[in-house]
């Protein structure tokens, strides 16, 4: 029984900081170094999301099925409201280009919308797994 | 039983992203690497009258990442060419206000390999 808790425990934990890690990390990351744009995140709102990520991670593994997938389902949608509220699909920048200050801004909506697309499609996957996991 | 196909959609993920990164990876570098890669000419000025002139501007570019629906503003007045691509000098014949030449070029507007709007305003 604890062995199980503990396990369930960690492995929610274990999926929270994956979650955590590629949309609040590392996917802002990439598009900051490809873009050459600062992303520039308060840390009391990444302790926040952390928290969020690994209390759902760990309520998805630990309840009963049904909810699991409810719990998951909602991991997933955060992790789009990331990418689509925080990233946003635009970045804008003051930069000097020739000795002329210049005011740019990128729109990269085609990256966000496959990436969003992709995550919509392994949470469906998931949630359809889990719920052949709970028919049987 | 699913963790194949989950595999699969990372990896799918992973490279049609890449993909699509593509033209901006090699956009952003050609810029870096030549800050003179997007040239502006305005060439055979004639004046009209005191307030109208003629003249041709010509754009040529250096990356092998084609521009498409460029638009430079020049003053209040918009300048639209369809495609620009590596060495190849795009020129239109147009009419300006000389006050439109004094405000200089404004603003560029033009879609990265057909995927990414860019937009710049010059202060």
């Amino acid at each position: 029984m604890w062995r199980r808790i503990i396990k369930n425990t960690l492995f929610g934990v274990f999926k929270g900081v994956v979650y955590y890690w590629v949309f609040w990390v590392l996917i802002p990351w990439l598009i900051s170094i490809i873009l050459r744009i600062p992303f520039e995140q308060p840390l009391h709102l990444a302790v926040l999301v952390l928290g969020v990520f690994i209390g759902l991670g760990v309520a998805s593994s630990s309840t009963k099925p049904f909810i699991g997938i409810i719990l998951s389902v909602l991991s997933a949608l955060l992790a789009l409201n990331i990418l689509v509220g925080i990233l946003g699909g635009v970045v804008s920048a003051s930069i000097e280009y020739s000795g002329v200050f210049v005011e740019a801004s990128l729109d990269y909506t085609p990256l966000l919308v496959l990436i969003v697309g992709f995550t919509v499609i392994y949470a469906i996957i998931d949630c359809f797994e889990r719920f052949l996991k709970l028919e049987e | 039983m699913f963790a194949g196909f989950k595999y699969t959609i990372i990896v799918l993920a992973i490279l049609t992203s890449l993909i699509l990164l593509l033209p901006l990876l090699v956009f952003v570098w050609d810029i870096t690497q030549n800050p003179e890669c997007i040239v502006l000419k305005f060439e055979n000025t004639s004046y009209i009258n005191s307030e109208e002139l003629k003249t041709n501007i010509t754009v040529s570019y250096c990356s092998s990442i084609p521009l498409r629906n460029v638009r430079i503003q020049i003053g209040s007045r918009l300048v639209e060419f369809n495609y620009i691509s590596k060495g190849v000098s795009c020129t239109q014949e147009i009419i300006l206000a000389t006050r439109d030449l004094e405000e200089g070029i404004r603003g560029l507007e033009a879609s990265i390999g057909g995927f990414y709007r860019l937009v710049l305003k010059f202060e």
